[in-house]
């Protein structure tokens, strides 16, 4: 369906209803100033100045839409150029072929006014230009505004700076409109807003096409669609679009970590379904789960970070958990340090996925109860292993002051007293090696737990601030899924600064490797005022890492070889062995 | 993916007893345990009330509990006996209902918590009521209780009310405060002594 | 956490022919405002308010269609898990009143609720107050006969202008989409059936 014309009602609506239609009448300045007509969000009072007050709609000095056409391998992209407050005068409709968002194509120099002039006239009578690409470009702007508006529109309950300053928002609902989670605020006060996302998400999807991007100003709007659930990113940060786009993803994995897919098969069922019901408790692990990608490049790198520790006490907790794992019937077995690994005991059948050991450290670490029992018996679903069935993990904490936690997963829901009596052999086991005070000793040096660049060698990039342009990096050993990265220190000691280490990351990530993992290139050096920051891929390793912005690309390329040389030399006390 | 699933429907045979654990008479000189449950709506203070039992501890921000927390504690009852309860403190949100059966089979006793300041916990605690009448091992002893005492001034459902409704069903009923500690003990060695045969009112006079 | 209730979200469409003052029903009823002017509607209007029912606090997500050919571009997501559907015509108006039917049929055809007969609609008889019910074309009782003939619906004559009846409508919105409330089904998830099981294959299908 290449027009907008929806014929199914038109067969009994009064045709005067066009006549009525105030559409065309108004200039765009007013049809913005009401948010177009994608109003929303609100409680009790919607002022018509609510767009220029949410969005900053006229610092913003652009929108581009991206939609995915359905049999479309271009992206539709319209870009409404706006200025100072006044009515758009230029937008340009970059036509996809096949895209619904614009099938005929535009003219690129359309006045927007006058799209919308002609989009009021009949379609029968209409003249230039056709009002199917008229209309096409008005939605398109519409959706653009409505959306960027709408993004950072605050539901009125939720009237805070706090709330409209926050880097980063996801938003879950269902695609009935019904909210299912928010990072920020309450469910119930973004109830209007999370109807306009569902109906700009619909509205899309029911053109066969879908919806993806929205880049508002700084905002980068993200859409994804899950069987009967919508996730949406918001954010601020610069982080690239595939970065937002798996964040997402992994909201909804996490999801399923916690409710399996049966979630979604009943939800498909009823769509009146309240679905916040069933998350009751997890927002919190949830919320967190979201806020550790602003420190974690766990995600990003589909890796996990061990706990740097001496080899033999390694070795003794992996031999522990071997056993445990063998006597108790589990599955896995997995000791946690805080989000680090200890160590891990798998099957080699059934290796753990990465993003399941991320999304199982995420709800064990995120859940408070477990960390005030004693012993804890909990569903998980481990959507890479089998997203329609639970596993049991039994949980205990070994010792919550470092956060030394043991977790064991069984397909047995009765596993519990086999799996409690194992982990007490375990934990004894552990004991009488000195393991727990081994990974408390490994804890408190400098670095915790972590390479530390000021007790590096200088070969490796090492030493103080100041004798080194070396500020942070992440080594990532592909073969084993784990990566090892220091500790933040001097110049980078400050949240201001840390927070943008992990964005500057994933730019050069996503600049390196394609949407379906392959790297494009072996090297990428970017430097801006602030930072240099290399993407360096070897034979056996990744290597990302951040410099002083005044390092060249040679330094920085010669200082990852050296440092990776040096790394190689640790591997026994930084990485986890393969299982046996 | 390949993973075949099968319907996690309440086994009948299905619990968590322990290996070896039996609930056969516990032989000369061991121990008695007492494999009790906790069910009850989310936020009605189950998680309080154990630890309040267990380490005399009160957090007024306590956590959500995932999945249910197992503790054990052996304790000395009024009447000199040691025994070691075994406390399944279960979640209440509703994701996990279906996973209950597990735990109150093989249970020896039943605690069903609700919150004094909340008419619908106490709906909801009615609904547990049925479903052990229903599924439940016959000689389970339940006992209803009224947790949040001390909030007088919330009060939705009157002690009367409670006392009615266990008397109805054949159960305990207590009214406790996990954040004064009062009667919390209580509720444990009335059902300590229920289980030993001794006379409930007996017990409740002794204890109060 | 005393007095703790759930809050609900009800999901509320408004359906009825252009012009029959929908929009400005719901705006009167969460704003207390009354615009005379004509506001059209791409899509749909959404309008979000809490209200008391008995001793549940819900959160009303009203949804406001343009009452014209053009919110058919939501397609079945606008009807998709709505609690209750609201039929809104002009007193003055016989076409707007006939249309009922069509609004209905297409909500249920659309919205395919599983219990048909009994989803709960309220309608509206709007604009009383015009020309001090000069213009009246349709009668009560013959919009009481419709709403009978469709299995008892609720009825209402409402004025937005005047904000007659529109609390109250909307109250009777609020209840009936509440006790439409179907018994949720036991949430219950499968285990993994390890000895059923095969070695999972490790395919590279997205999470």
């Amino acid at each position: 369906m290449s027009s907008f014309e929806a014929p199914s009602f038109a067969a009994w609506e009064p045709t005067d209803a066009r006549g009525a239609d105030g559409l065309g009448k108004g200039s765009d300045e007013e049809e913005g100033q009401e948010l177009g007509v994608w109003r929303g969000g609100s409680h009790e009072s919607v002022p018509t100045s609510a767009a220029g007050s949410s969005l900053d709609s006229h610092a913003a000095s652009s929108y581009e839409l991206r939609c995915i056409g359905g049999d479309a391998p271009e992206t539709a992209l319209h870009q409404l150029g706006q200025a100072g407050g006044s009515p758009p005068v230029q937008s340009s409709l970059d036509t996809g072929t096949g895209s619904d968002v614009g099938t005929a194509g535009a003219e690129p120099d359309d006045d927007i006014s006058a799209v919308e002039a002609s989009e009021a006239v009949p379609a029968s009578a209409a003249a230039v230009p056709a009002p199917g690409e008229a209309e096409a470009a008005f939605r398109a702007s519409s959706l653009g505004r409505a959306a960027s508006s709408a993004a950072v529109q605050v539901g009125q309950n939720e009237d805070s700076l706090e709330w409209r300053g926050r880097r980063k928002h996801f938003f879950v609902l269902s695609n009935a409109g019904r909210p299912v989670f928010t990072a920020h605020g309450s469910e119930h006060a973004l109830a209007g807003f999370m109807a306009i996302i569902d109906a700009m998400m619909s509205f899309v999807k029911n053109r066969g096409d879908s919806l993806e991007t929205i880049r508002a100003g700084k905002h980068t709007i993200v859409f994804l669609e899950r069987g009967p659930l919508y996730l949406v990113a918001v954010s601020s940060t610069g982080e690239p679009e595939a970065a937002l786009k798996l964040q997402l993803d992994l909201l909804h994995a996490h999801l399923l970590a916690i409710l399996t897919d049966n979630f979604d098969r009943m939800l498909a069922r009823n769509p009146r379904f309240e679905p916040r019901r069933l998350l009751g408790g997890t927002e919190d692990v949830l919320r967190r789960f979201l806020a550790s990608f602003d420190t974690s490049p766990s995600a990003m790198l589909s890796a996990f970070e061990p706990l740097r520790l001496a080899a033999d006490a390694r070795h003794t907790v992996l031999l522990a958990l071997q056993s445990a794992v063998k006597r108790s019937e589990a599955v896995y077995g997995v000791l946690l340090a805080g989000e680090r690994v200890v160590g891990l005991a798998q099957p080699r059948a059934h290796a753990l996925h990465a993003a399941d050991l991320l999304l199982l450290s995420s709800f064990v670490l995120g859940s408070d109860s477990f960390r005030a029992a004693a012993e804890s018996f909990s569903p998980i679903c481990l959507p890479r292993f089998n997203p329609s069935a639970f596993l049991h993990a039994y949980v205990h904490y070994l010792d919550p002051e470092s956060g030394l936690c043991l977790v064991l997963l069984s397909p047995q829901q009765d596993a519990f007293h086999r799996l409690a009596d194992s982990a007490a052999r375990l934990q004894r086991q552990l004991a009488e090696s000195g393991v727990p005070q081994a990974i408390s000793a490994a804890l408190k040096v400098p670095g915790r737990g972590r390479l530390h660049i000021p007790s590096m060698p200088a070969a490796a990039g090492g030493g103080a601030v100041g004798t080194t342009a070396l500020q942070h990096f992440i080594y990532k050993a592909p073969a084993r899924g784990q990566y090892v990265m220091p500790d933040f220190t001097a110049p980078l000691s400050v949240p201001e600064l840390q927070q943008e280490v992990m964005p500057a990351y994933a730019r050069v990530h996503a600049a390196m490797f394609s949407e379906a993992g392959h790297a494009r290139q072996r090297v990428h050096f970017t430097r801006d005022d602030s930072r240099a920051v290399l993407a360096y891929i070897g034979a056996e390793y990744e290597v990302y890492a951040q410099f002083d912005a005044l390092l060249d690309r040679n330094a920085a390329v010669a200082t990852c070889q050296r440092l990776c040389a040096w790394i190689k030399g640790q591997h026994a006390e930084l990485f986890v062995p393969p299982s046996f | 993916m390949g993973c075949s699933t099968s319907r996690a429907a309440p086994p009948e045979k299905a619990d968590l007893r322990g290996v070896g654990q039996k609930e056969a008479e516990p032989g000369p000189g061991a121990i008695p345990r007492i494999k009790l449950v906790l069910l009850g709506d989310s936020g009605v203070g189950k998680s309080c009330l154990v630890l309040r039992y267990v380490r005399g501890q009160f957090d007024p921000s306590s956590k959500v509990t995932v999945g249910a927390a197992f503790m054990s504690h052996s304790v000395n009852l009024p009447d000199g006996t040691t025994v070691k309860f075994e406390i399944w403190d279960t979640a209440g949100q509703e994701r996990y209902a279906s996973l209950a059966p597990l735990y109150y089979r093989g249970a020896s006793a039943a605690a069903v918590v609700y919150d004094i300041s909340s008419g619908e916990s106490f709906q909801k605690a009615k609904h547990w009521v049925s479903e052990l009448q229903k599924n439940a091992s016959g000689n389970i002893a339940i006992i209803l209780v009224g947790n949040k005492s001390d909030l007088t001034e919330q009060r939705e459902v009157t002690t009367e009310a409670g006392q009615e409704y266990a008397e109805r069903n054949s159960m305990l009923f207590i009214e406790t405060s996990a954040k004064t500690a009062a009667n919390v003990a209580a509720i444990f060695d009335t059902v300590a002594m229920k289980l030993a045969g001794n006379g409930v009112t007996a017990v409740l006079d002794r204890i109060s | 956490m005393a007095g703790r209730t759930k809050r609900t979200l009800l999901k509320v469409i408004i359906l009825g022919d252009s012009g029959v003052g929908k929009t400005s029903l719901m705006n009167q009823y969460v704003n207390k405002k009354f615009s005379s002017q004509y506001k059209a509607t791409i899509g749909a209007d959404f309008l979000t308010k809490e209200v008391q029912v008995d001793d549940r606090l819900v959160t009303m997500q009203i949804w406001d269609t343009a009452g014209q050919e053009r919110f058919q571009s939501l397609g079945v997501a606008f009807y998709r898990g709505a609690d209750c559907c609201v039929l809104v015509y002009d007193v003055n108006s016989q076409k707007t009143f006939e249309n009922l039917d069509n609004w209905r049929d297409e909500f249920l055809i659309q919205a395919s609720p599983s219990n048909p007969d009994n989803f709960p609609f309220v309608v509206l008889g709007n604009k009383v107050d015009m020309d001090e019910g000069r213009s009246r074309v349709v009668t009560e009782k013959k919009a009481k006969q419709w709403c009978t003939a469709k299995g008892g619906i609720p009825y209402f004559e409402t004025s937005a202008k005047e904000d007659l009846n529109v609390d109250s409508a909307f109250q009777c919105i609020a209840r009936n989409a509440l006790k439409n409330e179907t018994e949720e089904e036991l949430y219950m998830p499968d285990t993994v059936d390890m000895n059923a099981q095969a070695i999972p294959k490790r395919n590279s299908s997205c999470c």
